[in-house]
């Protein structure tokens, strides 16, 4: 993974003891709050329902164990010993005091982390397929464009201060891991007719009041003119992106008013007037970011690895269950990518103790090359668990209650914090997500693969749109009620899901989640997901199923 | 916020309706009630209440604002059996924690 | 109000003329970008006595080849958030090779001075505290960067190589 060197380590320094200067002066009362605010924000620090909420960015989702043990360091130091693993490859902390905000991010720098712009009208986290490296139907490495983005992208002088937050999310495999349509700039690795690799640009997605999915901006971009490329649509963006109104700045509003051509023909203009020299990514240049990701000492299979797996199956039907769902195949003879849930049910999806993040940081050495990959389904993946090795690696998480076997299932449900700790929330996600996974997980292995997503209110943070069932806090006279929709998808075939009807009380959400899986699980053709289904059939089934005929 | 409340008839209604007045703390954000007398306090049940909060809203932020109340503002609580109880389930989770 | 210039408290010898007023014979003066676009045909005055005010809302590349026109630019923040400002600066800069003052007016804030000064903005209109609360301080915070700007200082990607 990426290692700071010398520049990255001093820049560090200076941005804590800039930061440990604005709190000094907004607790000395020369900064108002007015004016502290954009400030912490930039800085990932909000101000909650209970304290502050301090956002912590993990860059394409990469934590090696130093990382891990810091981070259950600030749980139990400054927290309340948990953290909570966000929809964007950030973990999050809820208990914070602005007067120690400066010590944690002084720690965090410590282990080559921070907390820039994860929050603000700004470029936030740049994230990533968290199989990046491994998976076995990838390009190229996305990660280190990641860390090119990220690193470009840190305090810039121009784009520091958007019309809105602007997410950056890049992948290289045909199969989206990363949600990239839902971002303001999505990129894919592509090859081109002439072989060589570059990316596919994508524009204006985003979730929240206005669910739009990204378009393509530039078929084929070569590698070396990514961030001129980027820094042109930037400037497009700050200079004819909304400031009026909050619900119309994002960059995909832009899009849509000017329509996709007319934003490329801008976009493109930029770049045309722009001196592309000082930004050409260089060979060596790319090279050098890229010998930081260098696949690791990778050793020979085992000769038993088969039989020590097969007697385990056999032997175990939880285990089994486990490989079932939570392994995938590694690109590398030997090896799997294993998926650990963080969505035992009954539990607050994506949260995670400060012994577990220590047990994490423990087993990514014993099992992988101390590298484990967080993901924005919430659940934290181990890139390099030997075949050998998995038995032993299930043995260890099961006996500290993060055995839970259920990636892509039913109970592994996406949700924000909503009203349990969420200023923005108009209801609470956490407790619906817990009784939904509980009563879900009975009938999960028969559903298949099945996305939900909850978030507390339109902002959107839990996905909700593009859950194949989403579930949405409303606000109805101070009651929480919930909108139900269906179809929706974060993959490749990215879709936004239909609300079926009219928002219920909390109570009635597992009740209407049954009639619309009964109604899934009775028309489904062989191998068809959700939104499969529900292009085919339409709204009705599942409408009427939940209210009714009138 | 109050406006409702203001423009109702100088009758008790509902004997129970007050409002207080809340914020953060700024060196910790924790949630704070406007305790009267400049004073703030980390417990609601020292707010003090009344049926009009705009009036304690004046109160407590009269002078400059008190540096360490950070977002200030009214909010509606039930008085029963002489403790506060805010109404509306954000300020419950506000004043008392999360529920899950 | 305190003009900064290069770093340093400067006086300022520029007039603000409204529209509504007339142009003084001689000496230095701003003007709106409004009243430059009607009457620049009949303004005869050097760059070193004119200066315009431009509206965030005017892209950069419009000023164009008149930017040799003018010795003074001034660019506008109505808020901290409002980032357009940055842009016009670096285009200014870049494109229209101008060399003359950029100055920053509005609400200009001191956190915000080193970003402006990398899209090269060269002076600061300040409230008075600036002085008492050491605001110019915040122009070294940072001695290292991750990208080329308006700036000639080195940028971490070069430096790396060993070229500055
Ligand atoms: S979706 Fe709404 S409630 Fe949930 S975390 Fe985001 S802003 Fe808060």
């Amino acid at each position: 993974m990426y290692r700071y060197d010398e520049f990255d380590r001093r820049f560090l320094e200076e941005r804590v003891a800039q930061y440990r200067d604005q709190v000094r002066r907004r607790l000395i009362g020369q900064l108002t709050e007015e004016e502290f605010r954009p400030l912490r924000l930039r800085n990932g620090l909000y101000l909650q329902l209970h304290a502050y909420m301090y956002r912590i960015a993990i860059p394409y989702g990469t934590l090696s164990p130093a990382q891990l043990r810091m981070l259950a360091y600030i749980a139990r130091k400054y927290d309340r010993g948990y953290g909570h693993f966000t929809t964007r490859q950030n973990i999050q902390f809820n208990w914070i005091k602005l007067e120690e905000s400066p010590d944690i991010m002084a720690d965090l720098a410590s282990v080559e982390m921070h907390s820039i712009q994860t929050s603000g009208n700004c470029i936030r986290n740049t994230t990533s397929d968290p199989f990046a490296g491994v998976a076995d139907d990838e390009i190229e490495d996305p990660r280190p464009y990641c860390e090119i983005i990220r690193q470009w992208s840190t305090l810039h002088p121009e784009f520091s201060w958007l019309p809105r937050k602007f997410k950056i999310a890049v992948s290289a495999s045909a199969k989206d891991r990363a949600a990239v349509h839902v971002h303001d700039i999505g990129l894919y690795l592509v090859r081109n007719a002439a072989g060589e690799v570059g990316f596919q640009v994508l524009v204006g997605g985003g979730l929240g009041r206005t669910p739009i999915m990204a378009k393509v901006l530039r078929d084929f971009l070569p590698k070396q003119d990514l961030l001129s490329y980027l820094e042109a649509a930037l400037r497009v963006y700050n200079e004819y992106g909304r400031r009026d109104n909050i619900y119309k700045a994002r960059i995909k509003i832009l899009v849509q008013a000017l329509g996709i051509d007319k934003m490329r023909d801008a976009v493109e203009a930029e770049w045309s007037k722009m001196d592309h020299e000082p930004l050409d990514l260089t060979k060596e240049t790319i090279a050098g970011i890229y010998k930081h990701f260098a696949p690791p000492a990778y050793g020979k299979p085992e000769r038993d690895d088969d039989a020590v797996i097969n007697t385990a199956i056999a032997a175990d039907k939880k285990f089994s269950r486990w490989l079932k769902h939570n392994v995938a195949n590694h690109k590398q003879p030997g090896y799997s990518i294993a998926t650990v849930s963080l969505k035992p049910p009954g539990k607050p999806p994506g949260d995670i103790t400060a012994d577990q993040l220590d047990l994490l940081a423990e087993l990514s050495e014993r099992h992988g090359f101390g590298e484990v990959r967080v993901t924005h389904e919430q659940n934290v993946v181990f890139p390099d668990v030997r075949r050998g090795d998995l038995v032993a690696f299930y043995a260890s998480l099961a006996s500290s209650g993060l055995g839970t076997a259920n990636i892509g299932l039913a109970s592994d449900i996406i949700a924000c914090p909503g009203l349990d700790y969420c200023s923005l929330a108009n209801a609470r996600s956490i407790p619906i997500a817990e009784r939904l996974g509980e009563h879900l997980a009975a009938r999960e292995e028969e559903i298949g693969p099945m996305k939900i997503k909850i978030s507390g209110c339109i902002n959107a943070c839990g996905h909700h749109h593009v859950g194949h069932i989403g579930i949405l806090g409303v606000d109805k006279n101070g009651e929480e009620f919930y909108q139900i929709t269906v179809g929706g998808s974060a993959d490749e075939l990215s879709a936004v899901g239909i609300i079926v009807g009219r928002a219920v009380p909390s109570d009635e959400v597992n009740g209407a989640v049954d009639k619309l899986l009964d109604v899934y699980l009775a028309q489904r053709d062989d191998g068809e997901d959700l939104p499969a289904t529900f292009r085919r059939i339409g709204m009705e089934p599942f409408k009427e199923a939940v209210y009714g005929t009138r | 916020m109050a406006a409702s409340h203001e423009s109702e008839p100088n009758v008790v209604t509902n004997e129970t309706s007050h409002q207080a007045v809340t914020a953060n703390r700024l060196r910790d954000g924790i949630p704070i009630y406007f305790a009267g007398g400049g004073s703030w306090s980390p417990n609601i049940g020292d707010s003090v209440t009344a049926e009009n909060g705009e009036t304690l809203l004046a109160e407590a932020i009269r002078g400059p604002l008190p540096l360490e109340a950070v977002g200030v503002y009214v909010i509606e609580v039930r008085l029963a059996e002489g403790a506060v109880r805010p109404i509306g389930i954000k300020e419950q989770i506000r004043a008392f924690g999360p529920t899950a | 109000m305190v003009l900064v210039k290069n770093g340093q408290v400067a006086s300022d010898y520029w007039q603000h003329i409204e529209d509504t007023d007339p142009l003084p014979q001689a000496g230095a003066v701003t003007i709106s970008w409004a009243r430059w676009l009607s009457e620049r045909d009949s303004i005869t005055r050097g760059p070193s006595e004119l200066g315009v005010r431009l509206p965030n809302t005017i892209a950069a590349d419009d000023v164009g080849a008149d930017a040799g026109r003018f010795g003074l630019i001034t660019v506008t923040y109505p808020n901290i958030g409002d980032g357009r400002a940055y842009s016009q600066a670096r285009i200014l800069r870049s494109r229209a090779a101008f060399k003359g003052e950029i100055r920053a007016i509005g609400s200009v804030v001191r956190d915000q001075l080193q970003f402006m000064q990398r899209c090269g903005i060269d002076a600061f209109e300040l409230p008075e505290k600036a002085l008492t609360e050491d605001w110019l301080a915040a122009l070294s915070e940072f001695d290292l960067f991750y990208q080329p700007a308006e700036d000639s200082r080195p940028w971490i990607a070069r430096q790396r190589h060993g070229r500055n």
